[in-house]
């Protein structure tokens, strides 16, 4: 098993989980697909929803996963995964 | 006839007590958009090196855009440019003043001041005339007692721009504020109207930005504001600072004088926890319908009472993260007195930064502080610092140098951990992590600049397909950041020129296209985004030629060292560092300036610059 910590950085998604990061467990080599689908089976479908908006950025230890092979990403035990809105904050 | 501009340059004179009313070029205009391209020219042709930032012969120049002031969404905004104080090269700085919307209704596109008043002044502008009148009253107030003194003799209706006590005092990183609570903040310029005995500029007039097509105008106000509604509505719930959470978890939030990247106290200075406990307002600036700005109050504890104007996420960073403090209130009042002393919240954090790490150095002491113990994150320490930089006293009147010559002033190696460029302290986004804004910090025109730029945008995910930018680019890689932060400038200049919003144009997603028509309303001359492309280049331009007019040549293209040499320490972007050189050699190329950075002589013809050909020869 690999623990995986997801940071919700979407008011939408803060407010609906009630948290600003939670932790799950994962098989060894999970994806960030396959953490996005157990956060939906615990979290319900504002997960997908909001990690699906356009322009939403995911960070798997701050990186984009669209330079890190996309959902297909590898996870390792102790990784950050972050859902990012498009309009975080300003200069 | 062309719409858009009031036709008139008003220039005064303070030594002589004088002023003369000039037609605007509209010829020079055509190519340059608005007064920040004009003011460039002039810049160029009548400040030459022997001109002291503080000289009288110095210009002071308030300069708006053809949509300043008319009702375009976000057409709020007026340019301060001379020659700085903190750099000694191209000073700027841009601000929504409504102040600058009553210059333009009462006649006037743009003032240039010039000499010195024999005592403490400040300028009336109005419909009936330009009066220079006496500020003895006022000297010594803050920027807001300031203002609303002014405003008592003038009328509630009069607007009005400020300095404080720090700019009287020729602080250089002196700010000028505005009555509506928003700063021209960078590069010193409230230190420029202080040397010139000038407190205040109030204005006030009847007429109206006339615009070409209203009904153009109208259905693109429309559109406008429906595409950029639902974007920015974090910016209207969260401001500026809601970003610092993300920003700390994308490696973008400085912390400690950038040698970390990571901040545990990030959630206690961000723009939801300010939404959740001090934010009273939000506050709009003219005919813009996001209202980003914070209006806040603190009713109990250390830094009670405090109601007013709230911090950005620049001054959040400056005066927390990167000074290790997450208090929130504590920032709010920092704020306050930098607003209220007329001080520029990035350099003062950015110096006070620079002085925690000389003290956990050992390269300064309590002797040399005053006894003061500028220990990491200690909000006392960082609000009674403001207070000495802002009344010029003690430890505060070398911190008020700015940190490259408060580095020079201390020695003993603490050149090594004053983070500036050209003088001009690094704003709160992080080259480290966006190797773009590492490129776009060492060529601003002002020194190390966030907003001449926003360069990190296609890595954010916020992408400009009109020019290109259409796919999400990597933060940590520098193929291709040349050409990023080429056209981003030239882009940011186009928007300044206009007089209009930042933030609304690219967080809220306006196609730039949408600025050509908007333009085109305005003025009636039909123009396409690829001639305001061109005249941005031009107006980057000849502010570049005005950086080599005084002095300024490849070596001064640079970044501190620590973003060179020393890797990022934790954070998403441990282990980086920046590599300026490679992308530096390209984007000479990409601008066309010659291996000393001068630009060359092809290149000034190709963009019609014939005029400014005998700068570089």
């Amino acid at each position: 098993m690999i623990r995986i910590k997801l940071i919700l950085l979407d008011e939408v998604l803060r407010r609906a989980i009630g948290e600003k990061e939670v932790t799950l467990d994962l098989p060894e080599e999970a994806t960030v697909e396959d953490l996005l689908k157990r956060a939906t089976v615990e979290y319900g479908s504002v997960v997908l929803e909001a990690a699906s908006k356009p322009g939403t950025s995911i960070l798997l230890n701050g990186q984009s996963i669209d330079f890190l092979g996309g959902l297909k990403a590898r996870l390792s035990d102790g990784d950050r995964v972050a859902i990012i809105p498009l309009i975080v904050g300003g200069f | 006839m062309v719409r858009g501009y009031a036709g008139k340059v008003l220039r005064i004179n303070l030594s002589k007590g004088s002023f003369s009313i000039e037609d605007l070029d509209m010829s020079l205009v055509r190519g340059l958009i608005g007064c920040l391209g004009v003011a460039s020219k002039i810049m160029l042709e009548e400040v030459d090196p022997s001109v002291h930032p503080y000289s009288p012969e110095n210009r002071l120049i308030f300069a708006t855009g053809p949509l300043t002031g008319s009702t375009v969404p976000a057409g709020c905004k007026t340019a301060v440019i001379s020659r700085s104080p903190l750099t000694g090269f191209w000073g700027e700085a841009i601000f929504s003043a409504n102040c600058g919307i009553e210059l333009k209704r009462a006649g006037y596109d743009m003032v240039i001041i010039e000499g010195r008043a024999e005592k403490p002044s400040y300028i009336w502008i109005h419909d009936g005339g330009v009066e220079i009148r006496d500020a003895d009253g006022i000297w010594g107030m803050d920027t807001f007692t300031a203002c609303k003194a002014i405003k008592g003799d003038l009328g509630e209706d009069a607007a009005v721009v400020s300095i404080g006590p720090a700019g009287e005092r020729l602080v250089r990183m002196a700010s000028i504020i505005s009555d509506n609570g928003r700063a021209a903040g960078r590069c010193g310029l409230g230190a420029v109207m202080g040397s010139k005995n000038l407190k205040a500029i109030a204005a006030k007039g009847s007429g109206r930005v006339e615009v070409a097509d209203p009904d153009l105008l109208s259905s693109l106000r429309g559109e406008i504001v429906e595409i950029t509604k639902e974007r920015m509505k974090p910016f209207t719930e969260y401001g500026t600072s809601r970003g610092v959470v993300a920003f700390e978890e994308m490696g973008n939030l400085p912390v400690k004088n950038w040698t970390k990247g990571r901040f545990p106290g990030a959630e206690k200075i961000s723009g939801v926890r300010m939404a959740e406990t001090i934010l009273i307002d939000r506050r709009s600036c003219f005919a813009c319908h996001v209202a980003c700005g914070r209006y806040v109050r603190v009713s109990e504890g250390p830094y009670a009472p405090l109601e007013g104007y709230g911090p950005e996420y620049e001054t959040i960073a400056a005066l927390g993260s990167l000074c290790m403090n997450d208090n929130l209130e504590a920032i709010a009042k920092a704020n306050d007195l930098c607003n209220r002393f007329g001080l520029d919240t990035i350099s003062v954090g950015a110096t006070i930064a620079f002085a925690m790490e000389c003290y956990e150095r050992g390269i300064i002491t309590r002797e040399d502080t005053g006894g003061i113990e500028i220990r990491w994150g200690d909000p006392e320490v960082i609000i009674r610092l403001v207070e000495l930089i802002g009344r010029g006293e003690g430890f505060g009147a070398i911190l008020g140098e700015g940190s490259m010559r408060a580095a020079k002033k201390i020695g003993k190696g603490a050149e090594r951990y004053a983070m500036h460029v050209k003088g001009l302290e690094v704003p709160m986004h992080n080259p480290y992590r966006f190797k773009e804004m590492g490129l776009q910090y060492a060529t601003s025109e002002r020194g190390a600049c966030h907003l001449r730029g926003l360069s990190m945008l296609p890595a954010r995910g916020v992408l400009i397909p009109d020019i290109g930018l259409d796919k999400r680019l990597d933060g940590f890689t520098i193929e291709g950041k040349a050409h990023v932060v080429k056209i981003m400038q030239d882009a940011c200049r186009v928007v300044d020129a206009l007089g209009i919003c930042k933030f609304v144009v690219f967080f809220g997603g306006v196609p730039l296209g949408k600025l050509a028509d908007l333009y085109t309303a305005v003025t009636g001359w039909r123009t396409t985004l690829e001639d305001l492309m061109r005249a941005g280049e031009r107006i980057w331009m000849l502010q570049r030629l005005f950086n080599v007019r005084m002095g300024a040549r490849r070596a001064d293209d640079t970044l501190p060292r620590r973003f060179l040499e020393e890797p990022m320490a934790d954070g998403a972007a441990q282990g980086q560092v920046v590599e300026l050189e490679p992308m530096l050699r390209e984007y000479y190329a990409e601008r066309g300036l010659d291996e000393d950075g001068k630009p060359k002589i092809e290149k000034l013809a190709e963009l019609g610059l014939e005029f400014a050909i005998k700068y570089v020869v």
